[in-house]
């Protein structure tokens, strides 16, 4: 492993170390809630995840789409990035709907309500599971194209996610970011927020980047074997041509 | 413990296994495509 990513690996661990503690330890209790509440440090940091690792799929697709009838290389390492961002996408996304039951089971009683949020989360997930199951069993450039339009129209529901509290009356509780004035919660609690949101993200960049590497090995060892057998086909295409001459 | 507590712990504990899985198979795939490389 290369001296960056184990110095990244070392800072993450301690960032993530210092969120548990701050999570768990620092923050008041709710007053509502009680310490089912903590369960949000972790919660709201995989939604953060899921966002940025799906809306770079989003971009790597649309490069990819760009460039790959111009530069192979490029088009190549975008789309390897776009399945590396895909796959950690969805282990955050799982995490959020998983930590999400936990606590509604606590607080509202039940492990699931199909209203707009968690509905539309579901979708998502199901969704980016089917891109992967597309990028699993399919193969060649055809596979690639197609997964790369399936990844814009799989974004397309993440805002429908994020405004699915706005829009629609919701058991969900408001959002954090972004929501109406007092909505959220308490500035105090913020850094437990803060540091497992840097920790989490940081960890998925990390476990991205050694998943980077092997998917675009592979790809790139897939291509090469397709371009040798596509030269041993003309090889013994030019033979045949010379003896039945 | 109560279930306030119990699902506070299953919720962190169901993250870092998640996780660990996860780069599980990651470094796995990553050291079968460094021997391909040798």
């Amino acid at each position: 492993m290369k001296l960056w990513r184990v110095l990244w690996l070392l800072v993450t661990l301690g960032v993530l170390a210092q969120g548990f503690r701050v999570a768990l330890f620092v923050v008041p209790t709710d007053a509502a809630q009680g310490d089912v509440q903590r369960i949000f440090y972790y919660h709201i940091p995989s939604w953060v995840g899921m966002g940025l690792f799906f809306a770079i799929n989003l971009a790597c697709s649309l490069l990819y789409l760009a460039v790959r009838n111009r530069n192979q290389t490029l088009a190549l390492k975008a789309d390897a990035l776009a399945v590396t961002s895909a796959e950690v996408g969805v282990v955050f996304c799982l995490i959020g709907l998983v930590t999400g039951s936990l606590w509604g089971r606590a607080v509202w009683g039940i492990w699931w309500t199909w209203d707009a949020r968690l509905t539309s989360t579901l979708v998502l997930w199901l969704i980016y599971v089917a891109y992967l199951l597309l990028r699993r069993f399919g193969a060649g450039p055809q596979m690639r194209t197609l997964a790369a339009v399936m990844a814009i129209f799989a974004y397309l529901d993440v805002p429908l996610v994020y405004m699915s509290t706005r829009w629609w009356r919701t058991q969900h509780p408001a959002p954090v970011f972004g929501g109406a004035p007092g909505s959220g919660i308490d500035p105090s609690m913020m850094p437990a927020v803060w540091w497992n949101m840097a920790g989490w993200v940081m960890w998925g960049i990390f476990v991205a980047s050694l998943r980077y590497v092997s998917e675009y090995r592979a790809q790139k060892a897939e291509q090469d074997e397709g371009l040798r057998l596509l030269d041993a086909e003309h090889e013994i295409a030019g033979v045949a041509g010379t003896v039945g001459r | 413990m109560d279930m306030g507590h119990r699902h506070l712990v299953a919720a962190y504990a169901v993250t870092i296994v998640i996780h660990l899985v996860y780069v599980t198979y990651v470094a796995i795939k990553f050291r079968a495509a460094k021997k391909l490389a040798r």
